[in-house]
């Protein structure tokens, strides 16, 4: 009939309901336990407060020279974050967009099955 | 060959043209998300750019664009606070980065007060022209202003849980004497199929917690919120005890106190007990106690008079009046006991009051809050679009 399910379309259909439940605020440890294909960008937010209380948090440490390196690294990781950002809205939209196509697709093919089958008989 | 490229030493100033002023407003503040990458890496992030910003005319000795931008940014600030003053997480944002401006302003200002924890960098980054002094004094208004919006915000989030979580939905079982409503769910969620619980209440405060503390806001301001919080609660809490004949039993009694310390730990686990949050439920918790102390004898009165100091007369012979036994145990009160303690409470000199104002604001204040953070290492992430700033 279908062919082989492709593992990505379950973990899509579990983000969906993950999003509608916990979403918004939360500790957000639990955003660096999930499958990179599940997450949302409210989980990218989530892992950028948390680097980011940790980044502060050696920034403040007397070392000489540290404070400055810190702060540094501390706008690569935003760019990272951003470009992670950007990956997983897009892979979001682009998901939505194939699953709309696949079930109007779907239907399509049910209208004609069930067509042919009258048009048989 | 590879040469390596020295890093520009920069001073920590951002310029800009001045035909781009609306459109940093426009980037800065009305259109940017209070919740995104580079803000939550960097909480308060808008406010240290703002400034930077600040400094650079300054150092430019113009007092006009000085003048304008400042003017700007608060009636920006202004604008998304009318559009999206109802979102908790927006005001919080905007309290929580007005606030960082303001705090800039005084630990760049050059006064000497305000100057004690700056590293030798950071007074090297102190404006040089102007005293803004004014200006720091209409911040601090609009900062005013921005608690008592985040305030009612909260309010008419938490109030319609209050009743229902408090006082109807019942957590102990057994001791009501009313019928047992089933099974608990272990689950808790938001809305125990449609009415609110204790549970709910408590992931409501978690929320909010968290996302001040995402937001950066001062520990202290905090402090004074989740005050204000536990306030509404213990005010609204009290007036419905006092309202309703079915609350005053010994059984409701044990579930508000119950209620009552689940609400402490959650301040214990926050490390808020310093708060002054706790202290506001004290009436609350000695109408509990009173509705579960005996009242038959002399001793009775007397020791309820000396128990109740956070409760008028008004209040305590309401409750008196209002109890209702729901078991064989438990007798009515009598009318010479309420006498009793009418006859003792007479020299107390307190006020009529029957209910708490359940709208009450605790007068806020912003102490000031210095930042480690080192302004020539500020950069500007893609993502807030700002690209026509320059780093000088």
């Amino acid at each position: 009939r279908l062919g082989p399910e492709l593992p990505l379309r379950e973990g899509e259909e579990e983000s969906e309901e993950e999003e509608g439940g916990g979403g918004g605020g939360g500790g957000g440890e639990g955003a660096f336990a999930k499958s990179a294909f599940q997450l949302t960008a409210e989980d990218v937010y989530d892992i950028s407060y948390l680097l980011g209380r940790e980044l502060h948090a050696l920034g403040r440490e007397p070392r000489a020279g540290l404070a400055a390196r810190v702060a540094r690294l501390q706008f690569r990781v935003v760019s990272v974050l951003e470009m992670l950002e950007a990956l997983v809205s897009e892979h979001c939209v682009a998901a939505e967009a194939l699953r709309l196509e696949r079930d109007s697709l779907r239907r399509e093919v049910d209208g004609l099955r069930a067509q042919g089958g009258r048009a048989g008989s | 060959v590879n040469i390596p490229r020295k890093e520009k030493d920069f001073q920590g100033m951002l310029e800009y043209k001045k035909e781009d002023e609306p459109k940093l407003v426009k980037n800065l503040i009305l259109d940017l998300k209070p919740r995104g990458v580079a803000v939550n890496l960097i909480p308060g992030l808008p406010a240290y750019i703002l400034f930077m910003c600040v400094r650079h005319a300054d150092y430019l000795n113009d007092d006009q664009k000085v003048r304008s931008l400042l003017t700007s940014t608060i009636n920006g600030i202004k604008k998304i606070l009318k559009k999206r003053g109802d979102d908790f997480e927006t005001v919080s944002f905007w309290l929580s980065n007005t606030c960082r401006f303001l705090h800039c302003l005084k630990q760049y200002s050059g006064e000497e007060g305000f100057m004690k924890h700056n590293t030798s960098r950071q007074n090297e980054h102190c404006l040089t022209n102007f005293d803004l002094a004014e200006y720091r004094q209409v911040l601090s208004d609009l900062a005013i202003q921005i608690y008592q919006q985040l305030v009612r915000v909260l309010e008419n989030i938490l109030q319609p849980m209050i009743v229902s979580g408090m006082l109807e939905h019942e957590t102990i079982q057994g001791v009501s004497g009313v019928k047992p409503t089933g099974l608990r769910k272990r689950t808790s969620s938001i809305a125990d199929e449609g009415t609110y619980t204790l549970d709910s209440i408590i992931r409501q405060l978690n929320a909010f917690h968290s996302t001040m503390c995402q937001h950066g806001m001062d520990p202290e301001l905090i402090k004074q919120v989740v005050k204000q919080m536990f306030y509404i609660i213990g005010a609204v809490t009290l007036n419905n005890l006092l309202l309703r004949k079915d609350m005053c039993s010994w059984s409701k009694g044990m579930q508000i106190r119950y209620n009552v310390s689940q609400l402490e730990e959650w301040l214990r686990d926050k490390n808020l007990m310093n708060s002054g949050a706790k202290e506001t439920l004290e009436p609350l918790i000695q109408a509990a106690q009173l509705l579960q102390v005996k009242k038959k004898t002399d001793e009775d009165a007397e020791a309820i008079c000396s128990m109740c100091n956070s409760l008028t007369t008004a209040q305590i012979v309401k409750v008196l009046n209002l109890y209702t036994p729901v078991n064989e145990f438990e007798e009515r009160v009598s009318v010479s006991f309420i006498r009793t303690i009418q006859m003792r409470m007479r020299d107390r000199k307190d006020s009529p009051q029957l209910l708490m104002d359940a709208k009450h604001i605790f007068p806020v204040t912003f102490p000031f809050n210095p930042s480690s953070l080192a302004l020539e290492t500020i950069q500007i992430p893609a993502s807030l679009g700002l690209g026509f700033l320059t780093r000088v």
